[in-house]
């Protein structure tokens, strides 16, 4: 059953038919700060809460990342250029060759992530608490998304609720978010 | 993403290198990291602190017990400024 609070969007959408045509030519010409100044940023009043019931030994663990990142040859790289961003995600899997894998993000300093994935994706350190026994299990697949993106109600409703339904189905216990 | 990922019964765990941003999303559990845009987990390189932040992180996760608790890590920047469209950055985004 769905916990969260979406009392927030229809006047999020409302707001940002608004937002946009303003913000647009701002965002084209890279005056960023400019065009979110009257961005219509959601305002919450709870927490969603999920308990942690099982200890990390036991946890089945899952990545997602927000550096854009990609599997070169393979996975489509994000669309860096749309002033929107891009609503669509990526499915990196746990035995993915590190070699094979790119960010595509305008907004990052995204030499730092090629010469060294883990400053964005620890994976592979992952896979080495799992040999430790200090997590239960690396999860089955990883998921990468473009941290920059206005459509904050397209997320909420339509992306991040794919992405958690193939957490479910592989039996994730704790999702690690990590932004860039 | 992370309130509807907990909100849909997944556990989630964060981290953030710019809590002004971070706090008004009241994500359910997060790490504090001093770290420049784009490397959240430490310079490129430095595998011992990496995995010290993984490591931390994902022990908050399980120590978190609190809607919105978050912890401090103690780490810090240990190379060059991260060059970003003409700024020089050491920590946050």
């Amino acid at each position: 059953m769905l916990k969260a609070d979406r009392s927030w969007i229809p006047a999020f959408r409302a707001k940002y038919r608004e937002w946009w045509p303003q913000a647009e030519p701002l965002i084209r010409e890279h005056k960023y700060a400019d065009a979110f100044k009257t961005y219509p940023f959601p305002r919450f009043e709870a927490t969603p809460w999920t308990p942690l019931t099982k200890p990390l030994s036991r946890a089945t663990v899952a990545l997602l990342t927000t550096s854009g990142m990609y599997r070169k040859g393979t996975d489509m790289p994000f669309n860096g250029d749309h002033p929107e961003g891009d609503l669509g995600f990526r499915l990196i899997p746990g035995d993915v060759a590190r070699a094979s894998l790119d960010v595509l993000h305008p907004h990052i300093p995204q030499e730092v992530a090629r010469e060294d994935m883990n400053t964005v994706f620890p994976l592979w350190y992952l896979q080495e608490l799992e040999r430790e026994r200090f997590i239960g299990k690396v999860a089955g697949s990883h998921y990468s998304i473009l941290g920059y993106n206005t459509r904050a109600a397209d997320i909420a409703e339509h992306v991040a609720p794919a992405i958690a339904a193939l957490m479910k189905a592989e039996g994730v216990d704790l999702a690690l978010i990590a932004p860039v | 993403m992370q309130r509807e990922i907990e909100a849909w019964g997944i556990p989630t765990m964060s981290l953030s290198n710019n809590p002004t941003r971070t706090e008004p999303v009241r994500p359910p559990r997060w790490a504090h990291v001093r770290f420049p845009r784009g490397s959240i987990f430490g310079e490129p390189g430095n595998a011992d602190k990496q995995r010290k932040v993984l490591r931390d992180t994902l022990e908050a996760a399980y120590a978190i017990t609190e809607p919105g608790g978050r912890v401090e890590l103690p780490y810090r920047w240990e190379a060059p400024p991260v060059q970003f469209r003409g700024r020089s950055i050491t920590e946050g985004s």
